[in-house]
């Protein structure tokens, strides 16, 4: 007979709560993405405005994991999970805030004359989501091959991003003009890459949740 | 098999029955020395029974058979050995503190007494020591000579591991020692615990398993009459290798 009901429920709002952030930071996501390509100010503004409540999601999530701690001492798989959860919320909320970051610089961008920016873009922000998308499926599957798939991608938003700066640096050569748009452009590329090193920061605690393996 | 420590029991297909209900299946590990190994798992296990073997409390039942070895030592101890040889080095603690119902004093120095100590100096030694070291002293040097009965339970319980203690054992087997105990006085107990292990090997049976977690080395789970599991505690309580082992410390089952 299955025993410790309550808890049962507990755990399994647990994970519903950090699919429901994950959900809305893909939506914040998306939305920094369509703001971005079309300097779209007050969509920024609906991001920044959004990331509180992403906030407010990390900061319950964590209290729960605490309380759940605290009353149940949870143990193997239980506690793994519980233990992963309080630090994979604390990139996945990274990832907001970096959206808000580039959300602050689209508002920027969208009062200044338009230049073209880095073509790396597109691609960055695809595999960057495709990480995300995929993280959150490893984790809710245990699927440690995802995983290691997710970080071994993370090589390709780097070379891109390498990419996307010597462009820039060339852009900037040629129209010094621009330089406020194009150091705009660098930060942005630079909050893109750190997003992509987050989900590899929740990919990597997969293979602990499933198996109990921790690498040093 | 831990190579870097010295094996204290080493227990080979041990079989218990009592009439014709197995109690024990083919029981095979090893408890090694200066170490709290725990002993966990649901009522009807077979931990408690298991914990009798070792100094050889199941003698005294009636019906019970048992095949294997238990070795103490590289000594197999239903063969080559007395059960009374066998219980001094191995002693036992229950769950109910069992003082004798004389003085705090007497309590102590009972067992060297019978083992012949009759010097009275010899003894007030034997006997201060031994409740030093179960950290009781300080609470009974003024009342030795009163009953041991007038003291708490978790007094009682620690006097009954200096009693234990003055017989100079090797291994402690504790069965559920602070099942009985106020949460301070069983904290007293697992500190007193954590510190004997420096000397001795203590083996407890405990249906805590956040005891099991916080004073062990080693657990091991039982289940219907199984060693299911085996290892050490923390990995045991973090990473099970079996998925009945998970789910009765996860609190699925039990």
């Amino acid at each position: 007979m299955s025993t410790r009901i309550q808890y049962i429920k507990e755990l399994e709002k647990l994970n519903q709560d950090v699919l429901d952030m994950s959900s809305e930071i893909s939506n914040a996501i998306e939305m920094m993405s369509e703001a971005l390509q079309s300097l779209d100010a007050s969509l920024s503004v609906k991001i920044m405005d959004g990331d509180d409540v992403i906030d407010h999601m990390e900061r319950s999530i964590e209290k729960y994991c605490i309380d759940l701690v605290i009353k149940e001492a949870p143990v193997a798989s239980d506690w793994r999970k519980i233990a992963s959860i309080m630090r994979i919320v604390a990139d996945l909320e990274r990832i907001a805030d970096h959206c808000s970051d580039i959300a602050g610089y689209v508002i920027k961008l969208s009062k200044e004359s338009k230049v073209e920016p880095p073509i790396q873009f597109n691609d960055m922000i695809k595999i960057m989501k495709s990480m995300l998308s995929d993280t959150i499926n490893a984790f809710i599957t245990l699927d440690t091959a995802l995983a290691v798939d997710v970080v071994d991608r993370d090589e390709f938003v780097d070379q891109l991003f390498n990419a996307a700066l010597d462009e820039i640096s060339l852009y900037i050569k040629a129209v010094p003009d621009s330089i406020e748009q194009y150091t705009s452009y660098i930060l942005i590329s630079k909050y893109i890459e750190r997003m992509a090193d987050h989900a590899v920061n929740v990919a990597k605690w997969i293979p602990y949740i499933a198996s109990g393996e921790y690498k040093l | 098999m831990d190579t870097t420590k010295n094996i204290k029991f080493n227990v080979q297909s041990l079989n218990l029955f009592y009439g014709d209900f197995q109690a024990l299946k083919d029981i095979s590990f090893t408890i090694y020395e200066n170490e709290i190994t725990a002993l966990i798992g649901p009522s009807g296990c077979g931990k408690s029974t298991f914990l009798k073997t070792l100094n050889r409390m199941n003698d005294l039942e009636p019906n019970v058979t048992l095949h294997g070895s238990i070795q103490l030592d590289s000594q197999d101890i239903n063969k080559d050995m007395d059960a009374i040889e066998l219980r001094k080095r191995v002693s036992m603690v229950f769950q109910q503190p069992n003082p004798f119902p004389k003085s705090v004093y007497e309590n102590v120095a009972y067992g060297p007494r019978i083992n012949g100590i009759r010097k009275k100096a010899q003894l007030d030694e034997i006997v201060e020591h031994s409740l030093r070291q179960a950290a009781i002293w300080e609470e009974v040097k003024d009342r030795l000579h009163k009953s041991a009965l007038g003291l708490s339970g978790g007094q009682q319980q620690r006097l009954c591991i200096a009693r234990t203690l003055a017989l100079e054992p090797e291994v402690i087997l504790m069965d559920e020692p602070t099942s009985a105990l106020d949460p301070i006085s069983t904290m007293k107990i697992e500190d007193l615990a954590s510190e004997l292990k420096k000397n001795y090997t203590i083996v407890i049976v405990t249906h805590n398993m956040q005891q099991a977690s916080r004073i062990s080395d080693r657990t091991a789970f039982f289940l219907l009459g199984n060693l299911v599991e085996y290892d050490t505690t923390i990995k045991l309580f973090s990473q099970p290798s079996d998925k009945k082992t998970e789910e009765y410390i996860t609190g699925r089952f039990g």
